[in-house]
């Protein structure tokens, strides 16, 4: 994403959160939440797996960062809300059959994006608890999960805001 | 004033590393051998025949190894080609000039390898590839800038050692293993299908196939986490902070499971962190070594004999052999087990004890595991489960673990520093032999002279043999081993050695101290 745009996409919302929560994280974001974007699943599914891979260091999760987290659950938000507003499925097909189709084309997948319409008192609430239970699911602790739902909320209620003004030098430290 | 304790370097002493490949390819081959020579005797086929079915057998593994590592450095990227991480490569090549390996390593990035980090590739050129968020450490503060360190250390670690080499070899023993498990497993079932063995005796074979084929397995894992000790070792030398940082957040109660621990191809957190702490500790093999060594020597017994054996029942010469060719080994398996310990700080009293019965425990074990083909087809009998042979196992394992911990205790006397090692084996090593090669050919005589009237006896032609009629077989057998090894030359050979080894340092040692 651009500097200085708003949040329209899982990626938006993620780079948004780790700024907020774990700046010390931003200068790696690209390169660390890119998975976790791409494929969610799959990126999920090797986070929670414990790994023994010979020759490795053995203990697969060595690293706690708060990236991975962040991604999945700007992932899972973008979704809900995307679906509870019934816009995230294009042009009549269904998701996946759209995906399919693109995929035999060879074009990349359109991440899903955010309604232009501002969200509601209730739908905020309600990303606010599923941000919080995914975090926890994720093996995140209850204090910083909590911050993270708040600081999605937060980054939902002002993605309009030009709050990025400062990305760019970020991104380059 | 206090005496400095003295400074033993563990390197000093054989490596469990060694000792652990060793048994590892011992038992693989042999497992090989006479699934080979089996497979081949079922076609009438010759030398060509079996020859073709080792390769048939070994060739599975090199094939993984390859494709693995093709798969592995596919889906990677050299890290220098990327240009938000060239800060990352920096520190890396960094990391690599510190540690300097003795061949020129390529650092790539797996993008979905997270936290994780491997070597891999051919064994003259390795490649370390790291994941995503481990390199993201290497600009952030503290701790987790030392994180990354050690775990990139911890890989360079791999490389200097020449590790792909030995996980290669490992590698193509542990799938021939497996392939030799899979072939056996398919013949026994043909043998079902073609009407010439029954449901049961083919689910029996089965858990004995299948149990022999985890005994391997771990014995390669147990080489395998010896490797990663090693590692770390060897990357602490560089500072051992970051290391333990890492592995002392993973200290959970689920590395403590023994299941998981022997199953691990890294040693749990806690392992790691008490080894790092002190390196001493590693000296202490622990008694499910020994117990694997033994299961294996134990299947190699009835293996060996089953492939020596000529089919005449006047074969006398076949048991000895078995016994010396096999008992050799496992004694020095055993006795290096035990030595490595005497040097270890407040070492258990018990061990000898304890390594006796994790002898006991496996060659008894073992010898019931392999699938008798050749002469007995599938008769569930290895070591016999009766008094007489137990009790001679029992009694010999103990005498065999007490004499050879003495030896090393006696030496740790004089040497506590471990500095005159070379000495020590070159007049302990050969005695070990002697006598090990010397009680096991007795033992296994024994037990395979009361197994073969077990199972030879309720046979319609063999009913009228003298030892068949005898109330007390037990009794007689142990007769008449006495008598073919009581007051041999060898038997006196060993009784003087053993006496030797543990009188002359004594006196030495009482000499120069007055």
């Amino acid at each position: 994403m651009a500097a200085g745009t708003t949040v329209r996409t899982a990626e938006d919302l993620a780079r948004r959160v780790v700024r907020k929560i774990a700046p010390e994280e931003l200068s790696s974001f690209g390169i660390v939440a890119a998975p976790y974007l791409e494929s969610p699943k799959q990126a999920e599914r090797r986070l929670r797996q414990a790994h023994d891979d010979p020759l490795g260091f053995g203990l697969g999760d060595i690293v706690t960062m708060a990236t991975p987290v962040i991604a999945l659950v700007s992932g899972s938000v973008i979704t809900a809300v995307s679906d509870s507003v019934g816009k995230a499925v294009r042009d009549g097909t269904t998701n996946t059959a759209r995906k399919a189709w693109r995929k035999l084309r060879g074009k990349p997948v359109e991440p899903l994006e955010l309604p232009s319409t501002p969200l509601t008192k209730a739908q905020l609430t309600e990303v606010r608890q599923i941000a919080l239970e995914r975090a926890l699911s994720l093996g995140m602790k209850q204090q910083k999960a909590e911050a993270l739902a708040d600081a999605v909320v937060a980054a939902l209620v002002l993605r309009d805001d030009d709050q990025d003004t400062g990305e760019a030098g970020d991104a380059s430290r | 004033m206090t005496e400095a304790k003295p400074q033993v370097n563990p390197r000093a002493l054989p490596s469990a590393m060694i000792l652990l490949l060793l048994l590892l390819t011992v038992t693989v081959l042999l497992n090989v051998f006479f699934v080979a020579n089996w497979l081949s005797g079922l076609e009438q086929g010759g030398a060509g025949s079996l020859l073709q079915k080792l390769q048939m057998l070994l060739t599975p593994g090199l094939a993984v190894y390859g494709i693995y590592a093709a798969i592995r450095i596919r889906r990677s990227t050299p890290l220098a080609e990327i240009a938000g991480l060239r800060e990352a490569s920096k520190a890396v090549t960094g990391l690599v000039l510190e540690v300097n390996p003795p061949r020129h390593t390529d650092i790539r990035l797996g993008k979905h390898l997270g936290s994780r980090a491997y070597v891999t590739g051919p064994p003259r050129k390795p490649i370390i590839v790291l994941g995503p968020e481990l390199l993201a450490l290497h600009a952030m503060p503290g701790e987790r800038k030392a994180v990354f360190d050690a775990v990139v250390r911890h890989e360079l670690a791999h490389v200097h050692a020449g590790d792909l080499w030995w996980y290669q070899l490992a590698t193509v023993l542990r799938f021939s293993n497996l392939s030799t498990g899979f072939f056996t497993l398919f013949v026994l079932w043909l043998d079902v299908l073609l009407d010439r063995g029954d449901i049961t005796s083919f689910l029996v074979s089965t858990f004995r196939l299948a149990a022999l084929t985890l005994l391997t397995e771990l014995i390669a894992r147990a080489f395998l986490r010896a490797r990663e000790h090693a590692a770390d070792l060897h990357a602490a030398e560089f500072g051992v902070e970051g290391l333990l940082a890492a592995v002392q957040s993973h200290e959970t109660d689920q590395t403590r499971s023994v299941v998981r621990t022997w199953l691990r191809r890294h040693p749990g957190a806690d392992e790691r962190s008490q080894a790092l702490t002190n390196p001493m500790r590693l000296l202490a093999s622990p008694f499910g070594q020994v117990f694997l060594g033994a299961a294996a020597a134990g299947a190699g017994f009835v293996t060996l004999q089953d492939l020596l054996l000529t089919g005449s029942t006047a074969d006398k010469a076949t048991p000895v052999m078995t016994g010396v060719l096999l008992g050799i080994p496992l004694t020095l398996f055993v006795a290096f087990s035990l030595w490595r310990g005497a040097w270890q700080e407040n070492r258990n009293r018990l061990r000898p004890l304890l390594t006796a019965a994790a002898l006991l425990g496996g060659l008894v074990t073992g010898s019931h595991l392999p699938l008798y083909t050749r002469i007995f087809d599938q008769a569930p009998i290895g070591i016999p489960i009766a008094p007489s042979t137990l009790l001679a196992l029992a009694l010999g394992t103990a005498g065999l673990c007490w004499w050879l911990d003495s030896l090393s205790t006696s030496w740790h006397q004089t040497d506590p520093s471990a500095s005159r090692m070379p000495t020590f084996l070159r007049y302990a090593v050969p005695s070990a032999c002697g006598v090990g090669g010397w009680l096991f050919a007795v033992l296994w005589t024994w037990s395979a002279r009361l197994r073969g009237i077990y199972l030879g006896c309720p046979l319609e032609e063999s009913r009228n043999l003298p030892i068949c009629q005898s109330s007390t077989p037990e009794s007689d057998t142990a007769i008449t081993v006495a008598r073919d090894f009581g007051f041999t030359f060898w038997s006196i050979l060993t009784l003087l050695v053993v006496v030797a080894t543990l009188v002359v340092p004594h006196h030495l040692r009482t000499r120069s101290s007055r």
